[in-house]
């Protein structure tokens, strides 16, 4: 009774915003600028009537579809966002409603970002291998673009909405999912908050998250990124976090096919790369159609590899993810004939 | 790091030649703006011996604040 991962399909909303959009709002930052420098060409942006809600169950959809799975074989939902439909209830029981799912399954949400993913995974092989079911739905969805203020380039280059939809069963090896290492660094959650909208005064932990101190009209949400320090917290614990996660499976770094690594922005991932040592074509870099799309760029990024033809039928491959929280997140997969559709 | 290198870094992450930045000048008025603060941190990673006190960078307003920062 060991969890792997089958499938995952991602889905977008139809709304775009293209680097030519945001130049013609932004005058001083040109085309080639953001593209050269987020490694981004476009993103896509859920409309006024979507919700996270909206997305994942487009995603899960699409799944059932492309993996010939029967709604009834679904025996917990877990679905990663940080943009519920609501405070509450769970974004997760809207879905198992939407998809006409059974009555007697789990499901619950994660609150987690970059580092959502595996976190999701964690929790997937908990409740696989403890017994409490045999399929996991694990979803992941965010709309990150509704908390974001219109004149806030910085962010509006970086996010883009999306969700995607990931089949875990049992019938795995002990090393299908396995040898997390675990990263919270609470003392940075002023780095990447949102400034409004909270029950709790979030510019009391930064004074810099306020909408007035970054030149912008007050908004409901007003995300508020500080970049170069999330940066300079990935370049400080992903070195080791790698070598961490790469003792705990007991690989050496050229066992490992791929390095799938949250799909931040270009220029950090570049960095990171290089600090890595690791070559140019197991550290793919694919977000430049979708953006950063918090918690969903890696299924995306390998449902992205899969279409390319990038993704061999076996392999095994580093899942990093990294940011909000401050918190980080490692795992090793083996995955074997995937079924998958971005 | 030496201010010669310092300037030389800021000439580089802003593509500008070293004797067009003039330590009066606004960093502003020289194309610095947040992805080049990100380019700042990725070269100072690289350089063991500079460690780089974002708060002070995001308080430089002229070149010679931030030459200040990274000479210290």
């Amino acid at each position: 009774m060991f969890a792997q991962i089958r499938a995952t399909a991602a889905h977008f909303p139809k709304g775009k915003l293209t680097n030519e959009m945001l130049s013609e709002q932004f005058p001083a930052w040109s085309v080639e600028k953001i593209a050269a420098k987020t490694g981004i060409e476009n993103r896509y942006i859920a409309s006024t009537h979507e919700y996270s809600s909206t997305l994942a169950t487009e995603a899960a959809k699409k799944l059932f579809e492309i993996a010939e799975i029967e709604k009834d074989q679904v025996d917990y939902v877990i679905l990663v966002t940080q943009s519920p439909d609501f405070q509450l209830p769970s974004t997760a029981c809207i879905v198992q409603d939407n998809l006409e799912l059974s009555n007697a399954i789990g499901a619950i949400d994660v609150n987690m970002g970059c580092s959502g993913f595996v976190y999701g995974l964690g929790i997937a092989k908990g409740v696989i291998e403890s017994g409490q079911a045999k399929n996991v739905l694990l979803i992941t969805a965010d709309t990150y673009s509704k908390y974001i203020n219109q004149d806030d380039k910085s962010v509006r280059t970086i996010f883009g909405d999306g969700a995607t939809a990931t089949w875990i069963s049992d019938g795995g090896t002990p090393t299908s999912i396995g040898s997390f290492v675990y990263g919270t660094d609470g003392s940075g959650a002023k780095n990447l908050i949102l400034a409004n909208g909270n029950l709790r005064d979030a510019t009391k932990l930064s004074e810099k998250a306020a909408a007035r101190i970054r030149g912008l009209t007050q908004g409901p949400y007003d995300i508020y990124m500080d970049g170069p320090e999330i940066f300079t917290f990935t370049l400080r614990v992903a070195e080791d976090t790698l070598a961490e996660t790469l003792k705990k499976a007991g690989k050496s770094e050229v066992e490992i096919d791929k390095y799938i690594f949250h799909q931040a922005n270009a220029f950090m991932l570049e960095t990171l790369r290089d600090k890595l040592k690791i070559p140019e074509n197991k550290f793919p870099i694919v977000m430049k159609n979708w953006g950063n799309t918090v918690s969903s760029t890696i299924p995306m990024a390998i449902a992205e590899l899969a279409k390319s033809r990038d993704l061999p039928n076996e392999l095994t491959a580093v899942l990093m993810g990294f940011g909000v929280g401050l918190s980080w997140a490692s795992v090793v997969v083996e995955i074997k004939e995937l079924t998958s559709s971005i | 790091m030496e201010r010669l290198n310092a300037l030389e870094l800021i000439s580089e992450i802003t593509k500008r030649p070293k004797e067009a930045i003039i330590p009066e000048a606004t960093l502003e008025s020289i194309g610095w703006d947040s992805l080049s603060t990100m380019e700042l941190v990725a070269k100072a990673d690289a350089i063991e011996s500079l460690n780089l006190d974002l708060d002070k960078v995001y308080s430089a307003n002229t070149v010679d604040d931030l030459l200040i920062i990274l000479e210290s």
